[in-house]
């Protein structure tokens, strides 16, 4: 009896703990969300009325869209240059005897950890030198750093479960080992490429710190637009752009995740 | 079974040596496997037998000696450049191509019309009995399908020598022995030379022309199967084989240095052996099968006391000891069991059976 009793309070707080915890996670999520559909032109919560008024003046803002289309970009081009350093990086772990290249990954590896504001100050100075600094191709080398290691997590996990026997019946066959690789292991690769290419662009795409600092006065991405926009005011604008950011990035990022279990 | 000399080495290992990490995983190993000849490596795992055909395959190179691939030294070939056909363990089809796609990749290498190739697939699609599944995907197939759109698509290229490693150790053993079966077949009708690695003794007898003995790195015997059983000339691969007993003897005397006297257990018998033999202490391999039961008071008999007994249906083994104390691993048809007095038995030797081991 004594027993029962005691199941029942653990399962019961169990459920409140748990929709706690999800609360926690969403609710300012849920908040921006029913903000931005408020019909005011000053922040507040809850909304006296409600309309589409702030999503109508992110769409008809200039501003926002180019800083919208400067984030794809950079995303982009930061998800497409990770991609292919990492498959040539995992093909060298893995496939050859180059020795140097476990420590290259660990290199890599430590660049993820290390602290974003500290690598910007770093890398503000050899932009500079190099004359990168406010381009995009700066802020995407910039943002490489972090996205090299993430699409090497993915891509590594993703080999692993392909079989070298594969290559060397290609090769048996008689495919050149390049030709193996082209023909089976990164075909076999691609989901795994999707995933990693959907981590790394949204990684890039929700980045402010190194858009702030090495952006210069022309690469304006969209995180670094919403900071600004708050610096110096409260435009009600910015909850239909989080929101819509958010819903984006929910999207991709599930999309990402089921590509990694492999469809 | 032909003597295979006139015929041409597809493969010939000459001394050849392979270390890894200080240990020799091949150790001096000298063969050739000839045009059409089908020759299996058995062995434990760790014998050295899956190294010696990723070395044909040119996957792994050796430290020394030579390997040749249709008498020219294959040191320098990729491969490739190699012209041989391989199956793997795990079959290693591409999952991303259908049967068809399979089957064809090896073409797509060789300067073949269009014609000629889908006419090839077809024909080996055939020769699997697989063409009703040319556009399934290699996980909708079992693991004896999977098996033959390997074979399928390393016997596509039309290869010098075939090379399989283990091609059959995935499948159960009812399925095992119906593909050896298979396997024995298509090789009568295609001829390809094949290389073939396995640990099952079953496999081996079934599809080999040839069966070569692998321990520990070194080929301690290699004979047609019938050849090898007979005479395992080493100690392990005696005991590997057929569980022989390994027991001393004398050599008495050797005639012509073909056959020789041998005194053991107060019995003396003539066996073949090999030229040179001296005559002193020897040791005998006697294969569990070796004996049979004969009536006390037989003059080439001699007794054992019975410590153990197992019915394995068809026959039944019991574990002896002589009267010196010498433990003996004897297998007797149960029919010839259930007459016999078991209380005091009385063995004598199939001399045909029994041979010197070193």
């Amino acid at each position: 009896m004594k027993h029962a009793w005691l199941s029942f309070v653990s399962v019961w707080l169990t459920r409140v703990l748990v929709v706690l915890a999800i609360a926690f996670f969403l609710v300012p999520i849920v908040i921006v969300g029913v903000m931005s559909f408020s019909s005011s032109d000053v922040m507040m919560f809850p909304p006296k009325s409600f309309g589409f008024r702030q999503y109508s003046s992110a769409f008809s803002s200039g501003d926002w869209w180019l800083a919208a289309r400067t984030s794809l970009v950079v995303g982009a081009a930061t998800a497409v240059v990770s991609c292919v350093i990492a498959i040539l990086g995992v093909l060298a772990i893995a496939r050859t005897r180059v020795k140097a290249a476990n420590l290259v990954y660990g290199a890599a590896l430590l660049a993820i950890v290390a602290p974003v504001a500290a690598v910007a100050v770093a890398l503000y100075q050899v932009l500079a030198k190099v004359g990168l600094l406010g381009s995009v191709p700066g802020l995407v080398i910039a943002h490489c750093i972090l996205g090299v290691p993430v699409s090497l997590l993915v891509l590594r996990v993703g080999l692993s479960g392909i079989p070298q026997t594969l290559e060397l019946a290609a090769m048996s066959l008689g495919a050149s080992r390049v030709q193996a690789w082209i023909h089976i292991t990164i075909r076999l690769l691609t989901s795994s490429f999707g995933a990693a290419f959907i981590l790394t662009f949204l990684m890039s795409f929700d980045e402010a710190v190194f858009a702030t600092f090495l952006g210069g006065a022309h690469v304006n991405t969209l995180p670094r637009a919403i900071f600004n926009s708050i610096r110096f005011g409260l435009d009600p604008v910015i909850t239909a752009i989080a929101t819509i950011l958010m819903v984006a990035t929910g999207v991709l990022a599930v999309g990402g995740s089921l590509l990694r279990r492999g469809r | 079974m032909m003597a295979p000399i006139h015929r041409d080495a597809i493969v010939s290992f000459e001394s050849v040596s392979k270390e890894y990490s200080g240990s020799l995983a091949v150790e001096d190993v000298s063969f050739s496997v000839y045009e059409g000849e089908f020759v299996t490596l058995l062995g434990p795992s760790g014998s050295g037998k899956t190294t010696l055909l990723k070395m044909v395959a040119g996957f792994i190179k050796a430290d020394s000696g030579t390997l040749l691939l249709d008498r020219r030294n294959a040191a320098s070939l990729e491969p490739r450049q190699r012209d041989i056909g391989m199956v793997f363990q795990d079959y290693a089809l591409f999952p991303h191509m259908n049967v068809y796609e399979n089957v064809r990749y090896g073409l797509r290498f060789r300067k073949l019309s269009r014609d000629t190739v889908r006419d090839r697939v077809e024909e080996m699609l055939s020769l699997v009995g697989l063409s009703d599944y040319r556009d399934r995907k290699p996980n909708q197939l079992s693991g004896g399908q999977m098996q033959r759109v390997a074979l399928a698509r390393a016997l596509a290229i039309q290869p010098r020598i075939l090379l399989m490693d283990e091609p059959l150790g995935a499948l159960d053993r009812e399925m095992r022995i119906r593909m050896a079966e298979e396997l024995r077949r298509m090789h009568e009708r295609v001829g390809v030379a094949v290389l073939h690695v396995t640990h099952d003794q079953e496999e081996a007898l079934i599809v080999a022309d040839r069966i070569g003995v692998m321990h520990q790195g070194g080929l301690v015997a290699m004979d047609e199967p019938r050849e090898i059983f007979r005479n395992p000339k080493s100690v392990f691969a005696a005991r590997f084989l057929s569980r022989a007993n390994i027991v001393d003897a004398a050599v008495l005397q050797v005639y012509d240095s073909v056959s020789a006297a041998i005194g053991w257990q107060g019995l003396s018998f003539h066996i073949d052996c090999s030229p040179g033999q001296p005559t002193g202490d020897c040791r005998l391999a006697v294969p569990p099968w070796a004996f049979k039961i004969v009536p006390a008071g037989n003059p080439n008999a001699f007794a054992v006391r019975v410590r153990e007994m197992t019915f394995l249906g068809e026959v039944t083994q019991f574990l002896c000891e002589t009267a010196d104390g010498v433990e003996l691993l004897v297998r007797l048809s149960t029919a010839e069991v259930h007459e016999a007095s078991l209380s005091a038995l009385y063995l004598s030797l199939v001399e045909g059976l029994v041979s010197i081991v070193k």
